[in-house]
Order: C-alpha cells, then sequence, then structure tokens
C-alpha cells in the first residue's frame, strides 16, 4: 500500500473508531497533532483508537514503547508505525 | 449455584431433626408415664432440640440475610469458616472483634503477605511498614496532604506515611493544576505529594521517589482510630468547585472487607486495576481491599489493552481485573491472548449485558459490576450477564424517600441520598436513571450546573450552556455546548477550557451562536437547544480570529 493510501485509510478508520463524522479524512493533518491541541483527541479517544488499530491491523499500542508519545503525535507516525509492525 | 437439596449434610441434618423430635415426643410421654416428675429429661432433650435447629436454621437465616451466598452455605462447616473469615456476626452486623482489628492500618498483616507487585517484584507487608515508618520520619509536618502518586506502592506509602504521622490525606478528582489549587485553596498548608511532575501547577510538590530497601518490620502496627477522618475524597460538584467528602479510617476499612467479601477477594488475590488510586472505586478496590484483607496489588495503572496483558502476566494467579466499562470493552475486542482471569470488576459507568458476556467470553472470565459513588463507596453489585439486579452489599439498608433514595449501612457515619433513581425488587433493585442534573461521559461524574459556571467563567464568554444530547440513560458519549463568545475563537475557546475541565467534558460539536435562545422565563428550551447542536454544520465555523 502507497504511503498515501495508507494515511487516508487510517484517517478514514480515525474518523469512524472516534464517531468524528464532521471530518472528511482530508481535514486531518498528517503532521498535525492528534491530542490535546490540533484534533484535540483525549484519552479516552486513545484507547478506541488502540482498539481500531488492534482490530484492523492486529499492532498493539503499548505503553512501554518508548515512542508511543512520537507514534501518536500525528497521523503520519501512526501510520509508519504501523507499517513497520506489519511489514 | 448448587440446588440446597442435594447437600448431603443438610439432608441428614433435617432427617435427624425429624427424629429427634419424634423420638423426644416418645421418650417424654414414657418418661411421663414411668415417674412422676421428668422435667430435668424433658429440659436436656430440649435442649439438643435447639442445637439441631440452630444448626440446620441459622445458615438457612443467615442465607436470608446475605451474610453467606448460597453457595458457601453448602454445610454448616463451610459456614462456620465464611463467618470466622469474614468477622461478621450472623446477623450480617461486623463483629467488635473485627470493629477492633478495623483499627490497624493494615488489618490484613500477614509478616510473609505480599502487598504490592511491581514489574514482576514482589513486596511483603512487613518491608512495607519499613518502608510506611521510615518515610512517615522523614516526610514535612504538614496538617493535610494532597497524594498524587500515580504509581499504586507510591501512593499506599504516602497514605500510610499520612495515617502514621495524623496529617489528612486529599484526593482532588483529577490531576489538573486548576482543580488541585483549588483543593489547595480550602485547605491552607497542603503538601502536594507527586510521584510524577503536574504540568502547570503553581505549588511547591514533594516529590516521592522510590524508597530505600527497608527492613521488615512485623513489631506492633501503628494504630489508626476508628473514627479519625484521615482521607478525602472529591466530587466536581456544582458550584464550580471541587466538594469535599471526609472518609473515616474504620469505615473504609470496613468497606473494603465488606466488598472483598462479596467477591471471594482473599488474601492470595491480587488485583490489577486500570484506575486511579485517588477515585472512589479505585482507592476502594486497588489500595483499601489490600490493607484489610491482605490481598495485592499490582503497582502499575495499564491503559492499553497490550499494558493490561502485560501487568496480568507479571503476577500470580488468582488475579482480578479492576477497571471500567472502556477499558473492558477495549481489552475484549483487542486481539490478545489473556492469562486467567478469576474475575473482572467494572464500575464507574453502566455495563450493557451484551458488552459483559462479549467480555467474558472474549477474556474467558466472569464479569461483575459494582455499584456505588464517592459519597458512600461502594454498595452493590451484580454479575452483568445474569441480569439486571443489583443485590446490595451486606449491611447497606435503602429507603425511597420524597426526594430520592437514602442508603444507610455499618461503614456510613451518617444515611447518604443517592444521585440515581431506582427500582426496589426483592433482594435489591434496579438501575432507572440518573438524576437530570448530573451526567457521566466515560465514567467521569459532573453537573451540568458546574460545568456551565466554567464555562461561561472564561474571560470572553458572554453566555453559554453545556448540551447532554442523548434524550434518556445513563451514559453520555460526549457533550455539546453552545456558546456567545464574539470576541474568542474556538481554539482558544479549546484551550481555555481544557484548563479548568477534564478532556472527557470537552464539547463535540461546540457551536457558536449569537445569543442562546432562552424564553421569556430566561430558560433555555431543550428542543431549541437540540435544534443548535443539530444545525452544527451550518453553524460550525466560528468567528475565529473576528476582529473585536
Amino acid at each position: 500500500m502507497t504511503d498515501d493510501a495508507l494515511l487516508d485509510e487510517v484517517a478514514q478508520l480515525i474518523i469512524e473508531a472516534l464517531h468524528l463524522e464532521d471530518l472528511s479524512a482530508s481535514d486531518i493533518d498528517p503532521d498535525a497533532p492528534l491530542f490535546g491541541e490540533g484534533l484535540g483527541l483525549d484519552s479516552i479517544d486513545a484507547l478506541e483508537l488502540a482498539l481500531a488499530i488492534s482490530q484492523r491491523y492486529g499492532v498493539q499500542l503499548s505503553s512501554d514503547d518508548p515512542n508511543l508519545m512520537k507514534v501518536l503525535g500525528s497521523l503520519r507516525n501512526l501510520c509508519d508505525h504501523i507499517r513497520a509492525r506489519t511489514a | 449455584m448448587r440446588s440446597r437439596v442435594h447437600d448431603p449434610l443438610y439432608l441428614l441434618a433435617i432427617l435427624g431433626f425429624w427424629t429427634w423430635i419424634f423420638v423426644s415426643l416418645a421418650f417424654g410421654a414414657l418418661l411421663l408415664a414411668l415417674f412422676a416428675n421428668a422435667f430435668w429429661w424433658s429440659a436436656v432433650t430440649n435442649l439438643i432440640d435447639y442445637a439441631i435447629i440452630a444448626l440446620v436454621f441459622v445458615p438457612e437465616y443467615a442465607v436470608r440475610r446475605r451474610v453467606l451466598t448460597e453457595e458457601e452455605h453448602s454445610g454448616f462447616f463451610d459456614y462456620v469458616r465464611g463467618l470466622l473469615r469474614s468477622g461478621l456476626q450472623p446477623n450480617g452486623r461486623p463483629a467488635m472483634k473485627t470493629l477492633g482489628a478495623m483499627q490497624s492500618i493494615m488489618p490484613g498483616f500477614r509478616p510473609g503477605g505480599i502487598l504490592v507487585w511491581r514489574n514482576g517484584e514482589p513486596l511483603t507487608h512487613g518491608r512495607f511498614i519499613g518502608q510506611v515508618l521510615a518515610l512517615a520520619q522523614s516526610m514535612p509536618e504538614v496538617r493535610c496532604a494532597i497524594n498524587l502518586c500515580e504509581d499504586r506502592h507510591l501512593f499506599l506509602l504516602a497514605l500510610c506515611a499520612c495515617l502514621v504521622r495524623g496529617s489528612r490525606c486529599l484526593l482532588p478528582p483529577d490531576r489538573l493544576a486548576n482543580t488541585i489549587e483549588q483543593v489547595a485553596a480550602g485547605n491552607p498548608g497542603a503538601l502536594c505529594i507527586s510521584d510524577t511532575p503536574v504540568p502547570d501547577l503553581s505549588l511547591p510538590l514533594w516529590t516521592l521517589g522510590e524508597p530505600d530497601a527497608a527492613e521488615e518490620d512485623i513489631g506492633t502496627l501503628p494504630e489508626i482510630p476508628y473514627e479519625r477522618e484521615c482521607l478525602v475524597a472529591f466530587t466536581s460538584g456544582s458550584t464550580g468547585r471541587p466538594q469535599p467528602h471526609p472518609k473515616r479510617w474504620g469505615d473504609l476499612m470496613l468497606g473494603a472487607v465488606l466488598a472483598a467479601r462479596r467477591f471471594g477477594i482473599r488474601a492470595e488475590t491480587t488485583l490489577i486495576a486500570t484506575v486511579h488510586a485517588q477515585h472512589m472505586y479505585g482507592l476502594e478496590l486497588s489500595i483499601m481491599v489490600p490493607l484489610a484483607v491482605g490481598a495485592a496489588t499490582e503497582s502499575s495503572r495499564p491503559f492499553f489493552p497490550a499494558d493490561v496483558r502485560r501487568a496480568l502476566g507479571q503476577v500470580p494467579a488468582p488475579r482480578v481485573l479492576v477497571t471500567t466499562p472502556v477499558h473492558l470493552t477495549a481489552c475484549a475486542g483487542s486481539a490478545i491472548d489473556w492469562p486467567a482471569i478469576d474475575f473482572a470488576i467494572s464500575a464507574t459507568a453502566p455495563l450493557s449485558a451484551e458488552q459483559a458476556r462479549f467480555a467474558e467470553g472474549r477474556m474467558g472470565t466472569r464479569v461483575f459490576e459494582i455499584y456505588g459513588c464517592t459519597e458512600a463507596g461502594s454498595l452493590a453489585s451484580r454479575r452483568t450477564g445474569d441480569g439486571p439486579v443489583w443485590r446490595w452489599y451486606d449491611t447497606v439498608k435503602a429507603t425511597p424517600t420524597d426526594s430520592g433514595t437514602l442508603v444507610e449501612g455499618d461503614f456510613l457515619p451518617a444515611p447518604v441520598p443517592l444521585a440515581d433513581i431506582l427500582e426496589f425488587e426483592e433482594g435489591g433493585f434496579r438501575l432507572l436513571g440518573r438524576s437530570r442534573e448530573m451526567l457521566k461521559v466515560a465514567g467521569k461524574r459532573a453537573s451540568l450546573a458546574d460545568l456551565n459556571l466554567k464555562l461561561t467563567g472564561i474571560p470572553g464568554v458572554v453566555d453559554g450552556v453545556f448540551v447532554a444530547p442523548e434524550e434518556e440513560g445513563l451514559e453520555v458519549r460526549r457533550l455539546a455546548a453552545i456558546v456567545v463568545a464574539p470576541c474568542l475563537g474556538r481554539e482558544s475557546l479549546l484551550q481555555e477550557l481544557r484548563r479548568v475541565i477534564d478532556p472527557v467534558f470537552l464539547p463535540r460539536p461546540l457551536v457558536f451562536v449569537d445569543s442562546l435562545p432562552r424564553n421569556e422565563a430566561g430558560k433555555l428550551p431543550r428542543r431549541r437547544l437540540l435544534q443548535l447542536i443539530g444545525r452544527q454544520s451550518d453553524t460550525e465555523s466560528g468567528p475565529d480570529g473576528a476582529p473585536c
């Protein structure tokens, strides 16, 4: 899958999993922060997002991962993480 | 559940009872015929009759009084064992001996027992008490301390050191700097104790690090008077300020004993909790139960399902997961192989029977729920997949009044009014709903009045109101808000809100309007508010950067 296709797919997954239906995939800036400011997601969203990613890609997010903050930092980092774990 | 009829001891006792009645009557008649005064003989036989009645029917009475579950009452000896273990009298009230034991800092103390598992390493009761006494000596002298520790081992240390020193432990409802400062303002001179930094906090913070490996201390345990108000839990309240709820030490310990007893949590059990130790539910199950009955607690607060799996894997069975519907559903939905979990407990928000059965199937466990509130602690439980009826804890009595339900219990110093609407039925109750003004999002409680005060308290907000979009039901997914703030942009308003309210209450959607649709009485008709948030696509774009 190309980078852009995965970005689009994960953006769509975020919108569906977190009920952000008033957004479209193109509204999510791949480099903007997902949590806190930026998209404004919170810890409950993080849990729901982790579940959706686990179900779709079989990738588990874990607090033990030293890169967790970076992985959840932006859509692009999240996609890189998924690609690295599913490769 | 085993039927009583198949219990051989019970059958034998019943048979013996009737045989004895028959035999004693026959002998009584015979003796009366042979001797003029058979008083002593009949007294002896009567005494034996009473003994048998006590053997057979007292356990039956105990089940009816909910001192014993029917499973525990499979025989007389199990009954006696159950009573001895619980420290309760047959009428369900705590024995005086038990009340005395509640005055210890750790009623569940056993020299070799394990209190905490941390990264797979056990910490014994004796070593823990050694650490507590050492910390109590080095701690600054204060009247009260705000315990912000996230690690359960350090939380326990700070709590118990405060107990030894006679300082009150304050537990704010969240970790926002604003909330902590409000709690501190109400308790001048309070010391903040934490193991991790708190962003934006303007108060001095006493950082609690990993304690030195203390010596085992199995001398006399520090005694804490039953009546001492040693701890204060807070709710967000409806006045814009956290509302304090002081707790007495003995009540906390007794409540924990009753909770442990309801679920069969024993000294061998290890509790793994995804909830904060500062929240009443997390406090009771992951802190007070271990102290009261000598069970162990896992020190971390696992967040993602993979974290929960790791924490479970690092402790021995029997394991009990203490969690919330959001975490339980995420864990059950993840493709993870779970180790043996004795059972899971969920609280803070209602779990549906489907969610519970799904989690039971996927995680190979049993799922129970606790009903309670910060004011009273846990009060009732149910196995969610079995039906909607909740069963009160031992000693809890609920009375319907005109203004709602009042609960009493041996672990409550005074009757507590409940914010929920209950329907009573045989042996328990059903939960019908929550009083209109109170709501819950993702297990966190708030009142609309409080949120509205915080919203309108933000500089630049002329008027504003939070709206719970769901018509009925107990749990709100997300709140919406409608604001009049001509000079504020969406981003800056959200940023200000983030400082004063928990992120789960941040409005989604947030609608900007020129004025709120107040009617002649100044009230806001709910229908009009719902229309406004439904029409959000038209008004979605706030006046970002509007000149002012």
